[in-house]
């Protein structure tokens, strides 16, 4: 017996591409009308990182037609842990020319545009204009911010995600039918306010997860099946292995989807955190009243300034490299062990860390106790190793 | 009354913490009781107070009882507060 659906599906498809996707075809809500909509899909992956990777492996292997990555980073060995389109022998290797190495065999159907680029405020709208929906990937705010922006602005969906440590995220913002990322944060936190992957760790098979869920909301909104994740935040616990959901709506008071809208153009913010391997930095030197960059502050200790660095890394971090002369007091500890600074009290205090982030927070903490020269050595040890002195070992 | 921990009665609060907040308190979840008529972020001001509240404050999302309300939403007895700081981890 031939049904409507076989007759529809003999005209459009022939029997080795019903094979070829039968396992997914043959799911009644995807059919073969699903999997031409993956075909005629356009999707941008914007950040090919610990989310990027799962995400464009299975949007490659569901047979999306084609996948645009964006990133401008080279592989670093800390990214192996997580970002499994790498692997050892793709060290100091382009991300988006590798990643696109591995996914082209995938499917021979799939087009895959590189943008080997850093997406930015200046240029978001541009880079995502030719596609149907966004991943978010990246792992930094002034990146979120521009993307959101750029999506809000060109009325594309993006599909969100976000790790750290143990803790994930999700969501779908659909501009118009729900909140977008500036609804939940109007603005991005304050500089060292919060850690980043870099700083505080992340288990590699996290991003493995929510990069999987974005994958899924992908494939779902385009093929128009199932409750999409738009207008609810799921969040991940993944030590307790527990699912959290929150409904999420539009902030009418948006500055950018809200009723009286200020923002048009994606806003550009700075990054002041950077994270490890390959984030490029000002070139500029400067050495402020609360704040000196590296190289500074070594040609300052070395012409016999009697400077005190103090280390706020914990232990383990300090056995694997460390700036020497210093004293160490862990972060946390130093509420209890201010007075061991009491003595420092007239020097002038240069506080670091591995990335220049958990120092910000120790740096403003001291001089609200009464410490009245302290600055955050910018970039921290991580920034040191290269600028600085690179005899110390980077980790 | 002062904010305090509940013996589990029916009207305690309670506040579930996401992310860095769980490792700055040490807790993942707290109940509390005499929070009843404290706005959200009164209530995250009074928790976070020597850990420098405000900037952490205003880049808070509030949740009562798994949806989202905004800055100054009153806390009823029995509700279930979140407060989600943003994650930008990739």
């Amino acid at each position: 017996m031939i049904t409507g659906f076989a007759v529809y599906w003999v005209m459009t498809i022939t029997t080795d591409q019903f094979r070829r996707w039968s396992r997914q075809v043959r799911l009644p809500q995807f059919g073969v009308e699903g999997q031409e909509k993956l075909a005629n899909a356009r999707v941008a992956i914007v950040g090919v990182g610990g989310l990027g990777c799962p995400a464009a492996l299975y949007l490659a292997a569901a047979g999306v037609g084609t996948l645009g990555l964006i990133d401008d980073d080279v592989v670093d060995p800390s990214n192996i842990q997580r970002q499994v389109l790498f692997d050892e022998n793709d060290l100091g290797q382009g991300k988006v020319a590798t990643a696109s190495e591995r996914l082209a065999p995938l499917n021979k159907q799939l087009t895959i545009i590189e943008h080997p680029v850093r997406l930015t405020a200046a240029n978001a709208r541009a880079l995502l204009a030719d596609y149907d929906i966004v991943i978010d990937g990246n792992d930094n705010f002034p990146t979120r911010y521009a993307v959101n922006d750029a999506c809000v602005l060109l009325g594309k969906p993006n599909v969100y995600g976000s790790v750290l440590q143990f803790e994930g995220r999700a969501s779908l913002f659909v501009p118009g039918e729900g909140p977008c990322y500036r609804c939940l944060y109007a603005e991005p936190p304050p500089e060292g306010v919060v850690p980043n992957c870099a700083e505080a760790g992340v288990l590699g098979v996290l991003p493995g997860v929510i990069g999987s869920i974005q994958a899924a909301e992908a494939i779902k909104w385009i093929c128009g099946i199932g409750e999409t994740l738009a207008g609810r935040l799921l969040v991940l616990d993944m030590l307790a292995m527990s699912f959290e959901e929150f409904q999420i709506e539009r902030d009418p008071e948006c500055a950018l989807c809200g009723d009286h809208p200020t923002i048009t153009e994606p806003v550009a913010y700075t990054e002041t955190c950077s994270v490890a391997g390959g984030e490029s930095w000002p070139e500029d030197d400067y050495d402020l009243e609360d704040r000196i960059t590296p190289r500074l502050a070594r040609r300052r200790l070395e012409s016999g300034e009697n400077l005190l660095l103090l280390d706020v890394r914990e232990p383990i971090e300090r056995q694997m490299a460390s700036i020497e002369p210093s004293l160490f007091v862990p972060m946390r500890e130093l509420p209890s062990r201010v007075g061991e600074l009491t003595e420092f009290k007239d020097r002038e205090i240069i506080v670091y860390c591995h990335h220049g982030v958990r120092s910000v927070v120790a740096a403003s903490w001291l001089r609200r106790n009464g410490f009245e020269r302290v600055k955050n050595l910018e970039g921290g040890i991580d920034r040191w190793t290269t600028d600085a002195d690179q005899s110390i070992p980077r980790y | 009354m002062p904010i305090n921990r509940s013996r589990d009665t029916e009207m305690a609060v309670t506040v579930k913490l996401f992310a860095v907040y769980r490792e700055m308190l040490g807790e993942s979840e707290l109940r509390l009781d005499h929070v009843a008529g404290r706005t959200v972020d009164e209530l995250f001001t009074y928790l976070f107070i020597d850990k420098a509240p405000e900037p952490l404050r205003r880049a808070t999302l509030f949740a009562i009882n798994e949806r989202y309300v905004r800055p100054g939403t009153e806390i009823s007895d029995g509700d279930r507060v979140a407060f989600i700081p943003p994650v930008s981890g990739g």
